[in-house]
């Protein structure tokens, strides 16, 4: 009981930051497998079947953008972040650091 | 990669249809990524164990294809009955059901001149929906937890996920011999019924009888079941026969929608077995316009059902006539060097 509570919040902890987590790597362009990898070099595991539609969604909402490219004789879609997607992950990135802040004082006076 | 491909045929069925090409390449191209990372690691190709481990990890097609939907749907009570995946399909289904009703219902209305108050054809109307609504949710429902309990079932080739160029090679002999015994057990009985109206009508038979409509259809059964049992024996000694088979099947279709047609046309099928009868004669009249009612109603469904089968039955054959391009099997994943 206790393992599943965890484990629920736990999904409930990644997911906002994985959004912030995917913004912030796909500054740079990237296809699903190496941005899956990014991530995970830096400690953030995401599994495709999460990944790939999280991409599309954020595409939807105009936050990247993408284009098929051939690369190794197979066909990819490349992403990167859209204008509005820098301008929306630059306000992300400042409440992110508010609620960071806010955080560390309350864990402090606990 | 017939593993690979079988995987993709099976989630390609659920993803939503405007985006289904695009997502189902993204996905080939992830997976075999992920397929070649692991070879270039062993040094060796993948064991079809090894890409089975690797599939399943990616999660069930149902489980994938549930991710994509754009509007995460579903009909719960309690817990979920009817998941993303399947939401789509059944709005459709109960949405054609519904139509189904008001065009039948209007068109039986219009037929025998309903003399009933449009309330009670409409309370009718609700009682025909809400029945087919609650078979439609349990047959979704099933549908749903089979998905859930056997995820895992798209392993094996299914007869559903070739395309119609390879099911159109052969008729299983499986097929043939559950038609054939279908037929086999109907062919005494149906054509028997006008000679015993007791299994119908039971204490009744003294007091009602059939009439030219039904008898009609009763003359048609027979010859009609007789080329169904005809089909299914030149099937089992010849399942290559496809094409004999879909123009069997739709000359029997066209056969029944013209028997059905005129069975509406000749309107009674339940006459009084003595009309010069005495005081309770009204009643009985009253009775039997009901069930000519009732039967007209049915008839009218099954008329618009064998339509609707006539029409995919005419499609299949012209599509086994002239296959397009994407009923000839195809990798779902592009091979090394094409795209």
């Amino acid at each position: 009981m206790d393992t599943d509570l965890f484990e629920h919040l736990r999904l409930e902890l990644r997911r906002g930051c994985l959004i912030l987590a995917v913004l912030v790597q796909l500054r740079a362009e990237h296809y699903g497998y190496t941005l899956r990898k990014a991530l995970a070099d830096q400690g953030l595991e995401i599994d495709e079947g999460t990944l790939y539609p999280l991409l599309r969604r954020l595409e939807s909402q105009g936050l990247l953008v993408s284009e098929w490219r051939e690369e190794n004789k197979r066909n990819k879609r490349f992403y990167r972040l859209s204008p509005d997607g820098g301008r929306i992950l630059e306000q992300l990135l400042d409440e992110w650091q508010r609620i960071n802040t806010s955080l560390n004082r309350i864990l402090q006076e606990a | 990669m017939k593993l690979l491909d079988r995987y993709l045929q099976a989630v390609k069925s659920l993803l939503p249809k405007e985006q289904r090409d695009d997502i189902l390449q993204e996905l080939s191209d992830a997976i075999l990524s992920r397929m070649e990372d692991q070879e270039a690691e062993l040094g060796r190709p993948l064991t079809e164990a090894e890409q089975e481990t690797i599939l399943k990890q990616h999660g069930s097609p149902m489980q994938v294809a549930g991710r994509y939907q754009t509007a995460q749907r579903s009909v719960a009570f309690g817990r979920e009955l009817i998941g993303p995946v399947l939401f789509p399909l059944y709005i459709k289904i109960l949405l054609l059901n519904l139509g189904i009703t008001i065009v039948v219902s209007v068109a039986a209305a219009i037929a025998f001149a309903s003399h009933q108050p449009m309330l009670q054809t409409a309370m009718a109307m609700l009682s025909h929906f809400i029945f087919q609504f609650a078979i439609v949710t349990g047959l979704f429902t099933l549908a749903q937890r089979s998905g859930d309990r056997f995820p895992w079932g798209w392993k094996s080739p299914h007869p559903a996920s070739r395309s119609t160029a390879q099911e159109g090679r052969r008729i299983p002999r499986s097929q043939s011999i559950g038609e054939l015994i279908v037929l086999v057990i109907l062919l005494p009985w149906l054509p028997a019924l006008p000679f015993y109206p007791r299994t119908i009508f039971g204490d009744g038979t003294a007091l009602l009888s059939f009439g030219p409509g039904a008898q009609i259809l009763f003359k048609a059964i027979y010859p009609l079941i007789l080329l169904g049992v005809i089909r299914s024996c030149v099937l089992l000694a010849n399942p290559r026969r496809v094409r004999f088979y879909w123009v069997m099947r739709l000359a029997a279709t066209s056969a029944s929608l013209v028997v059905l047609g005129f069975s509406l046309r000749m309107g009674e099928w339940v006459v009084l077995a003595n009309p010069g009868g005495g005081d309770p004669a009204h009643k009985l009249a009253w009775l039997a316009e009901k069930l000519n009612r009732g039967a007209g109603f049915g008839l009218i469904a099954m008329l618009v059902g064998c339509l609707v089968v006539w029409g995919v039955e005419l499609r299949r054959l012209v599509r086994l006539q002239f296959p397009s391009q994407e009923d000839l099997v195809e990798p779902l994943h592009p091979q090394n060097g094409q795209a």
